[in-house]
């Protein structure tokens, strides 16, 4: 053992290289002697070799470690950057498209951008006490790209999104003075002097301030600005919206109570009943609530307004449409006649008379056609009432295939000429048919029918040929007498006497919501020959020994304090109206046609009494059956989806979550077109639906990349291709 | 990193280091295992005893690495792995160049210090802490005391001896075991 120590100890310096020159030989020399040694040397290499293992190996599993948790910080480091990448990517895209639906109802989706480029020219015309400013402002649209988030006065806007605005006309008044203003698409506000106030202080300021107006009467400034034409759940038709500020320095200013602005709706296309709503943004669609003070003034001057209207019945315009053929006619009488007879045979020679027999009728057949000829001398608005529908569709037809003509001229000026055409033919037993269309009374009798329809009311069409009640039907009720001679003459008197307002038609309110319809006529009518009234001394009126009219009484009399509340008139049924397409566009040409002055058209006339967004609407009423409209649209996005109606100037939003998309409640087979709109990553994707409403609509959007320019040409064309 | 910066590591004395750098191709190392019927243990195992033969040859003078640390470390594990299933006839050892030669040697001395080391390994936690400290922290016997709490520098020498015969005993039988 002693030995075995020893020579342990001996290696181990030998190992350590601690031995002295002499010692190592020694050393050497017995390893190769020894063969004990030598055998206890090599045990002891073998050891030592086997003892560093250990030391190797934990080292070797130290490095393994190492490289794992390397290995895998890496893949983690790199899928989470990765992740983290996605994620940023995800939340970029998310937020471009994305309308965050606010809870504030207050809140108000897009960016109203500050003009800074708009150049106003301003005219000056001093007429009375008030000023006439033509203010000519070029509304360019804008994209704004705001990174920042913008308070503005109806709500904040997350970062990168994008936004279109029209561009504001932006006006400098002085307040000290009565103004009149008229914007660049025809609105004219007439703004009395110290009109604004503080809304602080609530004084009146004076001085110069600066007004800002936002016209909105073209569907593709509407559908841009995401605006749509919906008070509380009740689908309005507008006549136009207005966003309008008023600022002095940097404090909005507000309206004084009794002193509204007017503000007066360029209307080519008059409808009645239009009231002022004023909108209020909820989450991202508007909501427009009743003005209440629009007074009962404000609707007797948009009706007079309406008596206004530039169309010219056939019989009384000065200068009667040429059809073509007819220009070397010397006289308007002999160049009417000579129309007449043109489109008689125009119409007997393209009707398809065996249309008739084919449906199975028989004896006397009659269509009532009423179109109008407007002021490019197209025909327009083509309605057909005949006794079978297909028979009216036959007659709109070979209307709508008449040629253009030279329109009618009123005092010198292009007018819209209604013409009204009875189509009667017999169809006898034995199928033959004779044609014959049109003898001159029936003709003349019609023609006297289209100048009550000037306010182109549908159901003013519908009473005249549903009950058979025309003109001359009606000129006999108010005469009590059903058998009143009405001639083309009586007729044009007839009308005359309504220009000057002798005879009115109103409705009043005699009791709360009860409505009666009153004729006001004036004494001259009575006057008229062949009346056989006689006025009695007390003011009542007999003919034939009947007293058919006793003065009202003081209880009967409006009083001014109420005044007459005149109630819309019937409206416009879409269904109903057979109206052909391509006549429609053309009709809506014309209202989009700005060159048209103001005097030309109707306004409507307004008062208002608040600022922000305005609108000129009214309700839609007594329409058919409504049903639930909901879409379900897979590659949405967070598009906004709107339905522009075709008949109606009138826009409904949708309330969305997620791919659901709930236009609440619609009438049911109306001819739409849903129009979405996308925005993400700062680009516009776009595209339209035609359809035509009904349950459990399958609508799908094939979104397609546009520029600006582009989506307010597609938009442009919408407008035309809709109502 | 390349091979001669990883050569630097090991003459630095940064063992530990290098071997991280070449753990970077223990992946293909273990396809290579993992082809030849081995699973994921048997080729780490494999990489670990090619590591180790490879910087037990690096601390001798006259190794020179001809080829890639991979080329070699490939090699070695082939032959480590071969070993293992003691798959290699006697044509294939003959058809050997020097230099697989002597890896083939190299690999059966390092298969002795394996059977040492497990010797090491059974003879408890105390007689290896010893030994280790004596033979690779290379502590005088006075330290070993110290650190171990032996009465004195001549206990711990005294138990020094008693570990390191109790250790070539088992070693000697693991080797009579292997051989017979």
């Amino acid at each position: 053992m002693d030995t075995y120590t020893q020579y342990i100890a001996l290696i181990n310096d030998y190992l350590n290289n601690v031995l002295s020159k002499e010692a190592r030989l020694e050393f050497e020399t017995k390893l190769q002697n020894d063969l004990e040694f030598n055998t206890i040397y090599q045990e002891h290499i073998i050891f030592i070799n086997g003892l560093e293992r250990i030391d190797i190996k934990s080292d070797i599993q130290n490095a393994k470690r190492t490289y794992y948790t390397e290995k895998w910080l890496k893949i983690s480091g790199i899928s989470i950057i990765i992740i983290g990448v996605i994620i940023t990517l995800y939340t970029l895209v998310f937020n471009t498209s994305e309308k965050e639906p606010t809870p504030n109802s207050n809140t108000f989706n897009s960016i109203i951008v500050d003009s800074t480029t708009t150049q106003t020219s301003i005219v000056k015309k001093v007429t009375d006490s008030s000023k006439i400013k033509t203010i000519e402002t070029t509304p360019e649209h804008e994209i704004s790209f705001s990174t920042t988030t913008n308070q503005r006065k109806f709500g904040s806007v997350s970062s990168t999104k994008m936004d279109i605005t029209k561009q504001p006309q932006l006006l400098k008044i002085n307040v000290d003075k009565d103004t009149i203003i008229r914007c660049k698409e025809g609105t004219i506000l007439t703004i009395t002097k110290g009109a604004f106030i503080n809304p602080k202080s609530k004084k009146s300021v004076s001085g110069t301030i600066e007004l800002q107006v936002t016209e909105y009467y073209k569907l593709s400034d509407i559908l841009l600005a995401n605006l749509s034409t919906v008070s509380n759940g009740k689908q309005l038709e507008t006549g136009g919206m207005l966003f309008i500020e008023a600022k002095q320095g940097s404090i909005d200013l507000e309206l004084k109570d009794d002193l509204p602005i007017e503000v007066s709706f360029p209307s080519k296309n008059k409808k009645p009943g239009m009231q002022l709503f004023s909108g209020e943004w909820q989450g991202e669609n508007i909501n427009w609530s009743l003005q209440n003070d629009a007074s009962v003034d404000d609707i007797l001057i948009s009706e007079e307004h309406i008596e206004e209207l530039v169309e010219v019945p056939f019989n009384v315009v000065e200068q009667a449409p040429i059809f073509p053929g007819c220009e070397n006619e010397t006289t308007n009488d002999a160049r009417k006649r000579c129309m007449k007879d043109a489109i008689s045979k125009f119409i007997k020679r393209r009707f398809n008379t065996n249309l008739g027999a084919d449906l199975g009728l028989s004896g006397r057949q009659q269509i009532n056609s009423i179109f109008r000829i407007d002021t490019e001398g197209n025909i327009v608005f083509i309605q057909s009432r005949g006794s079978h529908p297909r028979l009216s569709e036959e007659a709109d037809r070979i209307i709508s295939l008449l040629p253009k003509m030279i329109p009618g001229k009123q005092r010198g000026k292009a007018v819209i000429v209604p013409y009204s055409l009875p189509i009667n033919f017999d169809i006898k037993g034995d199928n033959t048919i004779t044609g014959n269309l049109i003898n001159k009374d029936t003709v003349s009798m019609a023609t006297s029918i289209a100048f009550d329809s000037r306010l182109i009311s549908a159901r003013e069409m519908d009473t005249i040929y549903e009950d058979k009640r025309g003109m001359v039907e009606f000129i006999r009720e108010v005469m009590h007498d059903k058998d009143f001679p009405v001639d083309a003459q009586f007729i044009s008197e007839w009308e005359q006497y309504k220009k000057q307002k002798l005879i009115r038609r109103i409705s009043l309110e005699t009791k709360p919501n009860y409505i009666e319809s009153a004729i006001i006529l004036r004494k001259p009518l009575l006057d008229m020959a062949n009346t056989k009234f006689k006025i009695l001394e007390d003011d009542s009126i007999t003919r034939g020994g009947h007293i058919i009219r006793v003065p009202w009484d003081k209880t009967k009399i409006p009083s001014s304090s109420r005044g007459y509340k005149l109630v819309p008139k019937p409206l416009y049924q879409a269904g109903r109206q057979m109206v052909t397409k391509s006549e429609f566009e053309e009709g809506l040409d014309d209202v989009t046609n700005t060159s048209i002055s103001s005097r030309d058209v109707g306004n409507y006339v307004l008062k208002t009494s608040k600022l922000g967004w305005i609108n000129c609407d009214r309700f839609i009423n007594g329409r058919t059956t409504r049903i639930k409209y909901k879409l379900k649209i897979k590659n949405a996005e967070e598009a906004s989806i709107n339905m522009v109606f075709k008949s109606l100037n009138s826009v409904l939003p949708s309330w969305h979550t997620n791919d659901v998309y709930d236009f609440r409640t619609v009438g049911a087979n109306e001819n739409v077109i849903l129009v979405a709109i996308k925005r993400k990553n700062g680009k516009l994707y776009y595209d339209t639906v035609d359809t035509k409403t009904a349950s459990n609509p399958n609508v799908n959007f094939n979104f397609k990349e546009v520029n600006l320019e582009d989506l307010k040409i597609e938009l442009e064309k919408l407008t035309r291709n809709s109502k | 990193m390349s091979d001669q910066d990883i050569l630097v590591l090991f003459k630095n004395g940064q063992r530990e280091k290098a071997f991280q750098k070449l753990y970077y191709l223990y992946p293909r190392i273990e396809t290579l295992i993992l082809s030849k019927g081995g699973n994921k243990d048997d080729a780490s195992d494999v990489f670990q005893e090619a590591l180790i033969i490879l910087n037990r040859n690096l601390q001798t003078s006259h190794f020179k690495l001809t080829s890639s640390f991979y080329t070699y470390l490939y090699s070695v594990s082939r032959f480590v792995w071969s070993d293992i299933q003691k798959s290699y006839s006697k044509q294939q050892l003959q058809e050997l160049n020097a230099q697989e030669v002597e890896i083939f040697q190299n690999v059966i001395e390092e298969k002795k210090y394996q059977l040492a080391e497990h010797a090491f390994l059974d003879i408890g936690k105390r007689c290896q802490q010893l030994l280790q400290l004596f033979y690779h922290k290379a502590m005088s016997f006075k330290d070993i005391a110290n650190e171990m709490q032996f009465k004195s520098s001549k206990v711990a020498k005294n138990q020094k001896y008693k570990c390191l015969k109790k250790a070539k005993d088992i070693y000697q039988t693991k080797l009579k075991q292997v051989q017979s």
